[in-house]
């Protein structure tokens, strides 16, 4: 499959702030990519690149292989739907719905039945008189997406579009405008910083953090096997022990742990030898370790606490090297658990990624 | 109640010498006298046929309009341009605008008066608008100002996404956003050459006549109840134009209040 959205060493800055920095991205058609970042990681601004609201410094984007680079914003034929929605709100639903229509000229007969056909699929039917401000939060959520895949755009671009809405509401519309998507097969871009949203909607997303992209990959590859410490921590909970490369070679790399283990791994980036890494696990995947169980590794901790959160107990526990851990554990696990008791848990090295330690090696340079 | 007893003292003090004028308006006597002796239409009558009356009247009419014109569209771009881009010397930009506001009317109009002359702008309809949107200009700005920062950037740029230009965008979305704004600007822009004197006393003459000046003169001149025939129809006039902007600015409210 060729690339339906190409962004090309993308390159946007405000005065000496690089906002997004040197950006490649490569969307297929009828994807759903969302790219998620704290605020100011440039997630915003390389929305607002596409849709052509700002322009590049350098690079280049392209659309089904057309460059729209120096295209003005009216002309990139983009369908979008604000954070706030952006309805106008002197004008009815219809008329909201039927503007990018009327702009392209569309028989006043074809503009009905597009209109409507819009409103029925998001479920509105009958509040084509309405004003916006007559709608509740959700319904004028989709209200927006209506108007901005009405025209049959090639792409969508969604600007946190369930930023404003509450949890349950959230949960309903994420399902809503996935289904939308998938049944227009349109390529569409989010933008969150939710990281349950982008876990649950998305094909694929797209880490950014401080203007550029730390990772892109599939949901499960990115909370599986992180790699980098960013990207580890602002998707899920993690643990991260630290450690150093002792030996690398052809994927494989031998790891000494603070606590003298050695560990093997397969690491998915060339990693120096010498150089400091991480091996991060998610609390879910470190167990008590009973007779008769294998890991590859254990460890003898402490018990610092213990908190409730709801299906299970998260327990923090400080190993022999002073690095403090959190272990997500089932009820049983836990009744007979108090503060300060030792405990020994393992892991599986299957279930750890490797990542290098970039903190460190700044330490090291200053 | 004391304070609601303290605002219809500080209405009745503010309005009564207006109400006033329209009981006089209709007099049967030539002189002022509160209450009138006998009421008649008589004044009325006399204001209608006089040819003076009528031509002032709708001379500044027309000049009202084309300065409401000349201001609005004009005070708009400045305004637009002021909000919505940055450029060189934006600083010293709103200093700039609104200067005529701040400095004393005569002076202005003194400046006017010798800038004009050369041009031989001084009695000339062109001379008349040009000097009252002087004034009116600012006014309209700062108006528009205001109304500009209420609507949300982002429903232009989302005009402009869905395909529109950005001019497209700005008559089809943002004018009827503002356009209470726009009304008020007008409305103040109109309304300044029924009761400015100052400029009109420098620039007019006796071809550019306009009611404040005529005002002034038939003060001076013979005080009858035809000024006060005057008077009433202005207070209507002006009456029934606050009432329509009222009513825009309700309706464009009604739809900005969110029924969640």
């Amino acid at each position: 499959m060729t690339a339906h959205l190409e962004i090309i060493s993308a390159q946007k800055n405000y005065k000496n702030f690089k906002a997004v920095d040197n950006v490649h991205l490569s969307i297929n058609k009828g994807e759903f990519v969302t790219i998620l970042g704290p605020s100011g990681s440039g997630k915003t601004t390389l929305l607002k690149l596409i849709a052509g609201f700002e322009s590049l410094n350098n690079g280049a984007i392209l659309l089904d292989g057309q460059e729209i680079t120096k295209k003005k914003a009216y002309d990139r034929n983009i369908g979008m739907v604000f954070q706030n929605y952006a309805l106008f709100p002197h004008m009815t639903i219809f008329d909201n719905i039927a503007y990018p229509l009327q702009l392209r000229k569309v028989p006043k007969q074809e503009i009905k039945e597009q209109v409507y056909k819009a409103l029925q699929m998001v479920r509105l039917e009958g509040f084509d008189s309405r004003f916006p401000s007559q709608l509740s939060g959700g319904q004028q959520q989709r209200v927006a997406l209506a108007r901005a895949i009405v025209f049959n755009p090639p792409l969508l671009l969604l600007d946190e579009p369930l930023g404003a809405l509450d949890k349950n509401l959230r949960q309903q519309m994420q399902f809503e405008i996935k289904h939308i998507q998938e049944k227009l097969g349109i390529t569409t871009v989010n933008v969150t910083h939710d990281q349950e949203e982008a876990l649950t909607m998305s094909d694929r997303i797209c880490v950014m953090n401080h203007g550029r992209v730390e990772q892109m990959d599939t949901p499960e590859r990115l909370y599986n096997c992180p790699q980098s410490k960013f990207v580890s921590s602002f998707i899920g909970e993690i643990n991260w022990f630290h450690g150093e490369i002792i030996h690398s070679e052809s994927g494989l790399s031998i790891v000494k742990l603070l606590n003298g283990q050695v560990v093997r791994m397969k690491a998915e980036q060339t990693l120096k030898e010498n150089s400091a890494v991480l091996i991060a696990i998610r609390p879910e995947n470190i167990h008590v370790v009973h007779e008769g169980s294998a890991y590859t590794h254990k460890y003898h901790v402490k018990v610092m606490g213990k908190t409730y959160i709801g299906d299970s107990f998260r327990v923090e526990a400080m190993t022999d090297t002073n690095e403090r851990i959190s272990i997500k554990l089932p009820y049983a696990a836990t009744k007979e658990m108090a503060v300060g008791d030792q405990l020994e848990v393992g892991w599986n090295t299957a279930d750890a990624s490797l990542i290098p330690d970039d903190e460190a090696k700044n330490d090291a340079v200053s | 109640m004391g304070l609601r007893l303290l605002v219809i003292f500080i209405l009745f003090v503010f309005l009564l010498p207006i109400i006033l004028i329209i009981p006089l308006s209709f007099t049967s006597v030539a002189y002022f006298q509160i209450p009138p002796p006998g009421y008649s239409l008589v004044w009325y009558e006399k204001v209608l046929q006089d040819p003076v009356w009528i031509q002032v009247f709708s001379r500044s009419l027309f000049i009202g309009a084309i300065t409401a014109i000349v201001s609005l569209v004009v005070g708009t771009m400045a305004a637009v341009a002021f909000t919505r881009l940055n450029f060189w010397g934006k600083n010293i930009f709103l200093p700039l605008m609104l200067s005529p506001m701040v400095v004393p009317t005569v002076v202005v109009a003194i400046g006017l008066y010798h800038f004009f002359s050369p041009f031989k702008l001084a009695d000339t309809y062109t001379g008349m608008v040009l000097s009252n949107s002087v004034i009116a200009i600012p006014i309209v700005f700062t108006l528009v100002i205001a109304s500009l920062k209420g609507v949300d950037r982002n429903l232009e740029l989302a005009a402009m996404g869905l395909g529109s230009t950005p001019i497209g965008a700005f008559f089809k979305i943002t004018v009827p956003l503002m356009k209470t704004g726009l009304f008020s600007g007008a409305l103040f822009a109109f309304s300044l050459v029924f009761d400015e004197p100052i400029i009109s006393l420098f620039m007019s003459g006796a071809n550019t006549k306009t009611l404040p000046i005529k005002y002034w003169e038939s003060l001076r001149t013979s005080i009858d109840p035809s000024i006060a025939v005057v008077s009433t129809v202005l207070i209507i006039m002006t009456v029934a134009l606050f009432l329509i902007q009222g009513w825009i600015g309700s309706n464009a409210a009604k739809r900005n209040v969110r029924q969640e």
